[in-house]
């Protein structure tokens, strides 16, 4: 016989006793509000001109050199679009606890559309930290293989990190399982980022509690999303100390992405040697069997050298023409689904915890918790935007 | 644009435009498997070969100069037409009658004619067909662009200049524009079928166009994939093993129970 913990039904706060500006003025974590500036996608200035203040004064509340009054803890408050509550200390500085997180294409995404994102990620962490009290969740167990950082040192070979973990994993042979489910089961949090942050690819971090890898929620693409997931496992195991970003870092993590995904000792024999008809079936063939896009197999191909550069240029127009850079055809259409915050809440929920209550514990926002702890990207919006706030 | 409803429809039903689509693919796609920097070629070479390989195509497809000749029993010699074309060209190709569509080159520029309509190709810069500076082409190009579109009452300044300078001409049947880019860096490619307005500093290049990207080529489908896939159905694997969390006895605050 074991013992588990139920909350009492009264155990969340409830509006009478949520903390008002006041009590969190005392307690105060600048930390906190930078959080909620990210995520509202404001910069100190953009804060600072809703609140009619200098941009020092936020610089000061954030560091921490200067504590803002009551008024100004609840001026901040509606300002954002939080509960006051939401600026309280924590236990833990999530964001001073995590590494810098792998953002791909940074050229391509604003440094305020990447804070916001990190933000989030920052959040969800902040999430699982509470629900965590309340249930178990798989230990982090994510090997570390790390990598050197230069293209010419002869150990920087993410092929071999790549077979590390799927023997650590004991993957012996054949196509990688469901991907989101392996990461979990190893302790990783996979999370969905919200539809307004559609222009950051997937990207991944550590954190104190676990692993984390948040998901691009527009995507779409069962494959696309597989080579992603794979992608953002070696940056985890290859690069928690790497600094991000980095052109080899990417590209070291896109090798690791195809080993781990395509090994080159299995597929060799059916990727092709030249493209006519026939190879553009067995293209389709091996996407279903090892769950990667006819593009990332095509350049499988080339970097094995079974196809010679100009058959894989000549395959890579054949591709365009036909529209398939954007949309390739396949027979799996349903994403691999994140499960761990899913299904903590409904086994809380079982036990008479409401959502309610877990939320008012974290002092999330209610669409912003559902995003985090969902199966399911949220649905998009009709047009991609600048950096909006996650709070509305 | 009734003219390019009326055009479009009866070039498609004719098989013009799906065999100008195969043309272009074949062309392009045989032109970028050649090209090579590292062998010396620049944009110049690929501009040239794309242009040379797409007339070849065109002329392949619709049956005209050296691809007309018919054997001694009236068959078109298939071994000529094949003639280095990739099995995806010859999968692809769409099969026209020879002599439907005419050999017909304007003032040097190579031409073809369907009926009552004609076209000549012209490369562009990718990215920049909707305002392809027609003042730089030749001057054959200029004049066509400088044709009255029919849908338009106003007269074009223009019309008595190409009225003078095409006098004997045959401009006076309609004559339009097949545009093309690519690509070097990605391979990605244009390809528009549409009546040419003359224009200056930069304004529209078209009174209407098609986008012959859109015609979709036989493609060699992967109906054939076997439905047997080797992974995982995503809705089918079960969700990570989370459990309500075990609280050692002078914790507990909860009733007791088993675990799950």
């Amino acid at each position: 016989m074991l013992f588990v913990a139920t909350l009492p039904r009264d155990a969340g706060v409830t509006t009478a006793d949520r903390p008002r500006a006041a009590d969190v003025a005392a307690f105060f974590d600048g930390a906190r509000l930078t959080l909620a500036r990210q995520l509202a996608g404001l910069r100190k200035s953009d804060l600072a001109s809703l609140l009619d203040m200098s941009p020092t004064a936020v610089a000061a509340w954030e560091s921490g050199a200067k504590r803002p009054t009551a008024v100004t803890v609840a001026r901040l408050a509606l300002s954002l679009g939080v509960d006051p509550g939401f600026f309280a200390m924590r236990p833990d500085d999530v964001a001073a606890l995590s590494s810098t997180p792998h953002f791909r294409s940074l050229r391509a995404t604003t440094q305020l559309a990447r804070d916001q994102a990190f933000a989030y990620g920052q959040l969800a962490v902040d999430i699982a930290t509470s629900l965590e009290k309340h249930v178990e969740c798989p230990d982090p167990d994510v090997p570390s293989f790390p990598i050197p950082i230069d293209a010419a040192e002869p150990n920087a070979d993410p092929e071999r990190a790549a077979r590390h973990a799927r023997q650590h994993w004991g993957i012996t042979v054949g196509p990688a399982p469901h991907l989101v489910r392996l990461l979990e089961n190893h302790g990783v949090l996979v999370v969905f980022s919200p539809p307004q942050a559609a222009s950051v690819d997937a990207y991944s971090f550590d954190s104190r509690l676990r692993p984390v890898v948040v998901l691009n929620p527009v995507k779409h693409d069962y494959y696309r999303q597989r080579f992603d997931l794979a992608h953002e496992l070696g940056h985890l195991v290859m690069h928690t100390d790497a600094e991000p970003g980095g052109r080899t870092v990417e590209d070291q993590a896109n090798r690791f992405a195809a080993e781990f995904l395509m090994p080159a000792a299995e597929i060799g024999d059916e990727l092709p040697t030249t493209m006519n008809a026939a190879a553009w079936q067995a293209l389709a063939r091996a996407k279903e069997r090892w769950g990667a896009s006819i593009q990332a197999l095509l350049y499988r191909a080339r970097r094995l050298e079974s196809l010679t550069e100009i058959s894989y240029r000549n395959a890579m127009a054949t591709l365009t023409s036909r529209g398939w850079r954007r949309s390739e055809p396949g027979l799996v259409t349903v994403l691999e689904q994140p499960s761990m915050l899913p299904r903590a809440l409904e086994l809380l929920a079982a036990e008479g915890i409401s959502e309610y209550d877990l939320r008012d514990q974290c002092r999330v926002p209610a669409e912003l918790f559902r995003t985090v702890t969902a199966r399911q990207p949220r649905p998009a919006p009709p047009e991609t935007a600048p950096v909006t706030s996650l709070f509305r | 644009m009734a003219e390019q409803q009326d055009v479009i429809a009866e070039l498609t039903a004719a098989g013009v435009l799906a065999g100008i689509r195969w043309a272009y693919a074949s062309a392009t796609t045989r032109s970028m498997e050649i090209y090579s920097e590292a062998d010396g070629h620049d944009s110049a070479w690929l501009g040239h070969t794309r242009f040379t390989l797409f007339r070849d195509r065109l002329d392949r497809v619709f049956g005209c100069e050296r691809y007309a000749v018919p054997t001694a029993d009236g068959r078109l010699d298939v071994d000529v037409l094949c003639a280095e074309l990739s099995e995806r060209d010859l999968a692809t190709m769409p099969r026209l009658a020879p002599g439907r569509v005419l050999r017909h080159d304007l003032r040097g520029s190579a031409g073809w004619s369907y009926r009552h309509h004609w076209f000549l190709i012209s490369s562009a810069e990718f990215g920049r067909l909707e305002t392809l500076p027609w003042q730089d082409k030749s001057l054959t190009k200029q004049l066509v662009a400088m044709q009255p579109s029919p849908d338009l009452r106003q007269p074009s300044l223009f019309e008595d200049l190409t009225e003078g300078l095409l006098a004997d001409h045959e401009l006076r049947v309609p004559t339009f524009i097949v545009a093309h880019t690519l690509d070097a860096g990605t391979g990605q490619t244009e390809l528009t079928f549409g009546r040419p307005k003359f224009n200056l500093r930069g304004g529209p290049a078209w009174h209407w166009r098609e986008d012959l990207m859109k015609v979709p080529l036989p493609v060699v489908r992967p109906a054939e994939i076997p439905a047997a896939a080797e992974i995982d159905d995503p809705a089918a694997v079960p969700d990570a093993p989370v459990r309500l969390r075990v609280i050692r006895g002078d914790l507990a605050q909860g009733r007791g129970r088993d675990d799950r």
